[in-house]
């Protein structure tokens, strides 16, 4: 038993929770808290897998990455729910000539272009709408970013999955007033956290509900006898 | 002296089209008067003989194939010769059906030397795997008369050649059968003969014909000739062997009409943004594929693996017989060199990228967003070519960096039909009367009670639509 767990061991297939991992690369995310929770931020590169319900705010939680990311190589999207505004990307600060948009026929085709642009090596992030992926899928797209020095973004509805996917980080959104509910359900080298909630106040105001201030009715001294 | 070579390929239409079917044996027979005007050498281990008639061939020969004489596809086979040819040597003249004039004097001190020359063109022609005679000659029609008769002759003395000229027959040269005729009624059967006579007899008793080619051949006369250009316009054709019903098999033919092109491309420093196959089919009207690379590309590789996503997305409706390939659009070649100590290095660049995606996907599924001088939110952002670059105005961004707008835009407005409370608004669009698509609406930033953030608006029959996600 502890020969086959020492050759594990030399493979790099078993890891300890008494190691610590090498501190590796990141991308800083742009919000403090979550850079403190991923322990630096987003990973050079990898598959970030997103379970979240759509318009709560999980495209809004990546572009002050991408606009960070996106001064000399391509961000694109496959298969969006929708269409990018153009005057929303120019307010944030980010060049419209560096987005590029796909809209595949059918969703082997978006993996297939995924791959490509993953892998090409002209492009940093690669954000992909699809909800069924499989171990195999994810496994490629794993590789193919290591290939082209690319992060990929995986948006998909949440959803009760047997097994987990080989992906370098997965995180479950969840809405909130003050911002997003996020729960980091996987990262490679890193232990599970409670869930927290991001406050997104500061770069949105207008989106998020401030919580009224509590309303403190002091109890009348008469009474306290 | 100037010196000429002149190149005669005896069995053009053969070798150009048939020359991987060397183990059975082939003829090509003249479809007006069933002779027999080419055949392969395992035809003639038959028995088979030029000018033979098809019967009797036939009758030689039970597994003999058959094809009738093509004029055009020698003459096309020609000038892609004299294409190929001309990467090593200048002045080409076309002698259709057959034969190549080459002036080589003005490339002798060019390459060193006659045999240094010939050692050059001879290596380059044997690429093309064509049977051909040669032969120098002080004029065109005393190399055309040499190769003509095979005699596979290098000589740069005139003397020499003059002794081996006269000793051909009348019949051997380029006169037509009539004068041929008229000199051998008087004696005459051999060039010696020919060249003995006085120039002013000639002239008294036979036609101004004659002494012009007698003239010509000896180098006394001019020979005016116009010299081979290559064309401007790529534009490339091939015949297929069999018909072709499945798409993926036209990937071998295509590649040779794409070395083709890359060669073509090479030689101006260019390269290719758009190329049109056009599909020869049987029975049906010619089909057409257009292959785009956003990037330009001149390599053959490279565009054929263009073509090759291109056509699996792809189906035939009727078999193909030929296969024409046309350069639509085209450029001068930029070097796009990058600092290699600065950013990343990757295989492929942006619009290589590009050029994949829209040869696999389609070209309307590749798309890029531009912002638009445009208040209406449905015309505020366009969807764009990727290959454009987009201009931005600094003011027009902004002007409008003010305007809170969601991330993510419907394609089309769908009905609301969810409850939502409103946070923010109303925005008031009443415009677009200048092209008929007027608009009065109110638009809203509101929340879902499952918490989503959307862009709503109300329209004047007060109806609820979704347009936006705050994603």
């Amino acid at each position: 038993m502890y020969e086959l767990i020492e050759h594990l061991k030399q493979k790099q297939w078993l890891w300890q929770g008494s190691q610590t991992p090498d501190s590796q690369e990141h991308y800083s995310t742009g919000y403090s808290l979550l850079d403190q929770k991923l322990e630096g931020g987003f990973p050079k590169h990898g598959v970030i897998e997103l379970q979240t319900p759509q318009a709560i705010g999980e495209l809004r939680l990546l572009l002050p990455h991408l606009k960070q990311t996106s001064q000399e190589r391509l961000s694109v999207f496959i298969q969006p729910p929708g269409y990018l505004c153009a005057d929303q990307l120019t307010a944030q600060g980010i060049d419209p000539n560096k987005i590029l948009l796909i809209y595949p026929k059918s969703e082997k085709e978006a993996l297939w272009a995924a791959e490509q642009c993953l892998k090409s090596g002209a492009c940093s992030n690669v954000l992909l709408w699809q909800s069924e992926i499989e171990v195999h899928h994810a496994r490629r797209l794993q590789v193919a970013s290591e290939t082209g020095g690319c992060l990929s973004f995986l948006f998909k509805h949440q959803q009760k999955s047997l097994f987990s996917l080989p992906v370098s980080l997965s995180m479950t959104l969840l809405p909130h007033s003050m911002g997003i509910e996020i729960t980091i359900t996987k990262r490679k080298g890193g232990w599970p956290h409670a869930s927290f909630v991001l406050d997104m106040g500061a770069l949105w105001p207008t989106l998020t509900v401030q919580p009224k201030d509590p309303v403190i009715i002091p109890f009348p001294l008469r009474k306290q006898g | 002296m100037q010196l000429w070579i002149y190149l005669y390929f005896p069995t053009l239409q053969l070798d150009a089209l048939y020359s991987e079917e060397s183990q059975h044996p082939l003829v090509i027979v003249d479809s007006k008067r069933f002779q027999i005007v080419q055949c392969n050498q395992n035809a003639t281990d038959q028995g088979i003989q030029l000018g033979m008639g098809l019967g009797s061939a036939s009758a030689l020969c039970h597994q003999l194939q058959v094809h009738p004489y093509d004029g055009k596809v020698e003459q096309q086979t020609l000038i892609d010769i004299a294409q190929w040819l001309y990467m090593v040597t200048s002045d080409i003249v076309l002698f259709a059906p057959q034969g190549i004039l080459l002036k080589a004097t003005n490339m002798l001190s060019l390459y060193g030397g006659l045999d240094a020359y010939w050692q050059h063109v001879s290596r380059h022609l044997d690429k093309l795997k064509l049977r051909f005679h040669f032969a120098t000659g002080f004029s065109p029609f005393s190399a055309i008369l040499l190769a003509k008769s095979g005699s596979n002759l290098l000589n740069q003395d005139k003397q020499a050649m003059t002794d081996i000229l006269s000793r051909y027959p009348i019949s051997a040269t380029e006169l037509d059968h009539k004068q041929v005729e008229k000199l051998s009624r008087v004696g005459v059967t051999h060039i010696q003969q020919l060249l003995e006579l006085p120039m002013q007899e000639l002239a008294r008793r036979f036609d101004i014909d004659l002494v012009n080619y007698v003239g010509r051949l000896m180098g006394q006369f001019k020979h005016p000739m116009t010299f081979y250009h290559p064309p401007e316009r790529f534009q490339s054709y091939m015949e297929l062997l069999f018909d072709i019903e499945n798409i993926q098999w036209l990937e071998k033919p295509l590649r040779k009409l794409l070395d083709k092109l890359a060669l073509f491309l090479t030689l101006r420093n260019q390269v290719a943004y758009e190329l049109q196959l056009t599909l020869h089919q049987r029975d049906q009207q010619d089909g057409s594929i257009i292959f785009t690379s956003a990037s330009g590309d001149y390599l053959a590789e490279r565009w054929m693996k263009l073509c090759q996503l291109t056509m699996e997305s792809l189906k035939l409706e009727a078999p193909v017989q030929g296969l024409t390939l046309s350069l639509i659009r085209g450029g001068e070649l930029e070097s796009t060199s990058q600092d290699i100590f600065s950013g990343h290095k990757g295989q492929q660049s942006e619009l290589e990228l590009i050029g994949v995606l829209q040869a696999k996907l389609g070209k309307e599924s590749v798309r890029k967003v531009a912002p638009n001088n445009d208040p209406r939110p449905e015309h505020a952002t366009t969807l764009c070519a990727p290959d454009v670059p987009i201009s931005i105005k600094p003011n027009l961004s902004h002007a409008r960096a003010y305007r809170f707008r969601p991330s993510l835009m419907l394609p089309k407005p769908e009905p609301l039909n969810e409850k939502v409370s409103i946070i923010q608004g109303p925005e008031r669009f009443a415009t677009g009367w200048w092209d008929g698509d007027e608009m009065t609406r109110d638009y809203f930033i509101a929340r879902s009670h499952s918490g989503r953030w959307l862009w709503v608006f109300r329209n004047q029959q007060m109806q609820w639509f979704l347009h936006g996600l705050f994603s």
